[in-house]
């Protein structure tokens, strides 16, 4: 008899934890997105003279500053960012207000849930702010494009897009942010934001001991033959003349621009591990299971075997191999060449660096050299909601940001307090920064010398260094370097230059040496709709693990190349590489034929 | 004549009730707690039968029935996580369940008072490192260059570098564990320690008396008084048997040894969150697959134990 006293209990309190629980979502349900079809959306496009006009009462045409004639206010929805102390009282939102005329009011989620955030005010139909700028997934963007809670701009670019038209981006950049932004609908639900920098370009730079080549006789190696030679020299002729059997002639970490076995294997054939597919022709096909890559895993297992590349490559992160470089004066050198980016793997004040030189991608058997390259940031965040009462005017906040100097504001902060720009006084600036651009770009702005630049500082100068700037490589790169340009490896230490500057000096133009070497035509970001997802998730998820699993297998020894290779293809197979093929040409003809 | 009993029970339990319903007001509000933030959720496990879409909600999606489990059980990652989880759980029970309770019956053992709340605060103090630490500090003391291992080898061979032991495959479920137990063996010793307090005086000065020795009355005094609260806490490490911890083997992986740390967890984060989009009903699939077998083997254990031992010892 307890246990149905007690069970009566327990139901009238699921009755009432059910009902308290299910309340709050009633509420809301009656409240109507304000209906604000606009009539520019009905008038159709078909005179593009007229279109070009201003049609909105209140607004100017497209181009003219300000935007709007009588002030208008608007929401912006963002994600805090914990470094910015006020964004009322900021220098970008008066800005804003004072050339536009629009007055912005802010709405900040929470840094790191933002998006769980908004998903619970759309489920609860809770008013969204009209603007936003969130990092959606192109899936979760897509669906609230279809289910009308962002809208589509497609229209808005042909009618009121100015700056971003004038923007110094080449057409095939322009066709690809316009491919990857827009969602399998054929609709654009978002306002890219696109930033290209020469240091983030190639994936992969390494580095090489000047002073032991010298010790040792020979040249920077160029071949892979020659990378051999080089690194057993190294091993065996002990070119840091300490008299101890200590140097690791070849290692990296998996930090930035590290794991360096992956530009050997382009040595032989191209191989991106982020974007796995390799196109020619508009063919897709796989390099991870062609002879080409078995013979640059020999290579590899060849280096290993012999200690020349040290397998702790493989499991080391980026503070161990700092650990190994970045040692007092005093100390012997160690390593012969590493892969990774000095900018990370050096203390700023460490005088390490002086000794080391950016190396070239080495030619393999074949005369194959390629490297392996990032796409630009390709950023979807800017969108209009459909609670937004001037959705043209907030289009035209959107362009307005596209400006070359607005773009570059957004990066660095106030014109003329944290950063100079050229085009303002070329003279003032030419005396500023007389040494010029590192990796050669004509110079166009430069970053004050002594001033925190404020997307890493407490400020109120900006919202969020990637509100829909374009900036192309040419405009990001063209930083003027504070000190002095080097030729050669000895050069920097006797010019007075600061290992802090040596550091990424050596590093940009290792990049910038790079750039030949990477494939005219690659697969990068494939926008895959909801269903082909839905089929490929699992599939490339544990490809992709098995794949980077066995190079490091079968460059260690775990896995025998010869022995192994079969039962390596038919597990990649009888894991649905062939469907993820199949699927992965299906988008690529669906973005780019 | 039942059905008049029936009656008065009945009625005898609205007394109770009626007598003392302040009491049951006082359970009420741990029992809606536990209603709302543990029983309510469990709803959300529906989402291992559908193909969740956050734009449909929980709820609102497709239901797909056993799909999600079809395909783990058919991955060929499934074989591997489950042996995997199985090894390295089975061995941090086989080693890190007896080591605390005979560290604290040598505990108990010493007589210099000052000396054992040493001992004690110096074998506990690891357990409030976090296990970004531990696996912090195991990477670098490990490492072949520049840590304090690779020092040892050089103090011994002269130069060179010794292998790379967080990369070897067979080395990481010890590396794994015996972690584990320097971290945790003070802590885990706490509770025995208590038990072991609270033994009667009496029964040991009658056994000095009888002439029992050190090791006689630890064998027959020490041990059964904290048998009761080893059973208990057998039953429970058995409940998370297939639940190896996350963040700890999610650290110490690398591609090179993958092959023997790839646990449920891990995988289950993988495929659930770090993939992109994210697959939330197949992580779930596994997650519920995980819970059944935990419970289970709670339930089997927890009976096997009441049916061995002589007081009934059980969870319930």
């Amino acid at each position: 008899m307890n246990k149905r006293y007690i069970s009566i209990m327990l139901l009238v309190c699921l009755v009432i934890g059910v009902f308290t629980s299910c309340s709050g979502s009633g509420k809301n349900v009656n409240e109507t997105g304000s209906n604000n079809t606009s009539k520019t959306e009905q008038t159709s496009a078909t005179d593009d003279t007229s279109a070009r006009m201003s049609d909105v009462p209140g607004m100017t045409a497209p181009g003219v500053l300000p935007i709007v004639t009588k002030p208008v206010k608007m929401t912006l929805g963002l994600a805090q960012n914990a470094f910015v102390m006020d964004y009322e009282d900021n220098y970008m939102t008066k800005r804003v207000l004072d050339e536009t005329g629009i007055s912005l009011d802010f709405y900040l989620f929470p840094t790191a849930e933002a998006n769980q955030k908004f998903e619970m005010m759309v489920s609860a139909n809770q008013e969204l702010p009209e603007i936003i700028f969130l990092y959606f997934s192109d899936a979760a963007r897509a669906n609230y494009g279809k289910n009308g809670i962002l809208k589509p701009l497609n229209s808005y670019f042909k009618k009121y897009s100015h700056f971003y038209d004038l923007a110094a981006i080449t057409k095939e950049e322009r066709k690809k942010i316009e491919a990857f932004g827009t969602s399998p609908d054929g609709n654009i639900y978002a306002f890219p934001t696109y930033v290209d920098t020469i240091a983030d370009i190639p994936m992969y730079t390494w580095f090489i001991n000047m002073p032991w080549l010298d010790n040792v006789g020979l040249e920077i190696p160029t071949t892979t033959d020659e990378l051999y030679n080089v690194l057993k020299t190294f091993k065996e002729r002990d070119p840091n003349k300490n008299g101890k059997p200590d140097e690791i002639p070849l290692i990296s970490s998996n930090g930035w621009n590290g794991d360096i076995y992956y530009l050997l294997i382009n040595s032989f054939i191209h191989y991106n591990p982020s974007y796995l597919f390799n196109v020619e022709n508009g063919v897709l096909s796989v390099p991870v299971i062609t002879e080409e890559y078995r013979e640059a895993l020999r290579y590899l297992n060849k280096l290993v075997k012999e200690d020349l590349l040290s397998p702790l490559s493989f499991t080391l992160d980026n503070a161990g191999l700092k650990a190994m470089l970045s040692i007092p004066n005093e100390q012997d050198t160690i390593v012969g060449m590493f892969g990774g980016s000095t900018t990370t793997l050096f203390d700023s004040a460490n005088e390490k660096s002086f000794e080391y030189e950016g190396a070239p991608v080495v030619k393999g058997p074949k005369g194959v050299s390629w490297c392996p390259n990032r796409i630009p940031a390709y950023i979807y965040a800017a969108s209009i909601t459909k609670y937004c009462k001037n959705p043209e005017a907030a289009f035209r906040l959107f362009d307005y940001f596209t400006e070359e100097k607005r773009s570059l504001s957004n990066r660095y902060g106030e014109p003329g307090v944290h950063w100079m720009y050229r085009p303002d006084d070329p003279e003032a600036f030419d005396k500023m920064f007389p040494y010029g651009n590192a990796a050669g770009y004509e110079p166009l702005h430069a970053r004050i010398p002594g001033v925190d630049t404020p997307w890493l500082t407490q400020n109120k100068t900006m919202w969020n260094i990637q509100f829909c700037s374009i900036l192309p490589n040419n405009v990001y790169s063209a930083g003027s370097s504070a000190s002095p340009l080097v030729k050669y490896y000895g050069e920097a230490k006797e010019k007075g230059m600061s290992p802090e500057s040596h550091r990424s000096y050596i590093f940009n133009k290792s990049c910038k040496d790079k750039v030949s070497n990477i494939p005219p035509e690659t697969v990068t970001t494939l926008i895959y709709t909801e269903e082909e997802n839905a089929a490929i998730t699992e599939i490339s998820n544990s490809i992709n693990t098995y794949i980077s699993e066995s190079l490091a297998l079968f460059c260690t020894g775990g896995l025998d190349i010869e022995k192994d290779w079969d039962s390596y293809v038919k597990n990649l197979k009888s894991m649905g590489l062939d469907l993820y093929l199949k699927t992965a040409q299906t988008a690529y003809d669906r973005m780019f034929k | 004549m039942d059905v008049l009993k029936n009656k008065i029970k009945k009625q005898d339990t609205w007394e109770i009730f009626k007598k003392r319903w302040q009491l049951h007001v006082f359970m009420l509000l741990p029992v809606i707690y536990i209603l709302i933030f543990a029983y309510y959720p469990m709803f959300g496990v529906q989402i291992a039968f559908k193909d969740f879409m956050p734009a449909e909600g929980i709820w609102g999606s497709q239901w797909v029935g056993f799909k999600h489990f079809e395909i783990f059980f058919k991955s060929y990652q499934f074989g591997r996580v489950i042996t995997n989880t199985l090894r390295i759980s089975l061995y941090s029970l086989v080693v890190g369940f007896p080591l605390p309770i005979v560290f604290a019956l040598l505990l108990n053992t010493i007589r210099n008072m000052r000396f054992k709340k040493i001992v004690q605060t110096i074998t506990y103090i690891p357990h409030f490192i976090s296990v970004v630490v531990l696996v912090g500090i195991l990477v670098q003391v490990l490492n072949p260059v520049t840590g304090l291992y690779g020092s040892i080898y050089r103090l011994f061979n002269g130069a060179g570098y010794p292998k790379n032991i967080m990369a070897s495959p067979a080395a990481f479920t010890h590396l794994y564990v015996w972690s584990g137990i320097w971290q945790q063996l003070g802590w885990s010793s706490i509770i025995y320690v208590a038990a072991l307090s609270n033994v009667d005086q009496e029964l040991y000065e009658a056994a000095e008396i009888d002439g029992a020795s050190r090791w006689k009355r630890v064998l027959h005094i020490d041990l059964p008084s904290i048998l009761p609260t080893i059973a208990i806490l057998l039953i429970l490490r058995a409940g998370s048997i297939m639940s190896v911890g996350f963040e700890k083997v999610y650290l110490m992986q690398n591609n090179l040894n993958l092959m023997q740390s790839e646990v449920i967890s891990t995988y289950v984060y993988k495929v659930g969150m770090a993939a992109g989009g994210g697959n939330f009903s197949y992580a779930s699939a596994i997650g519920l697959f995980n819970s059944i077998i935990n419970c289970t083997l709670l339930v089997f254990v927890n009976a096997v134990s009441r049916k061995l031992s002589d007081e009934n010892i059980s969870l319930w």
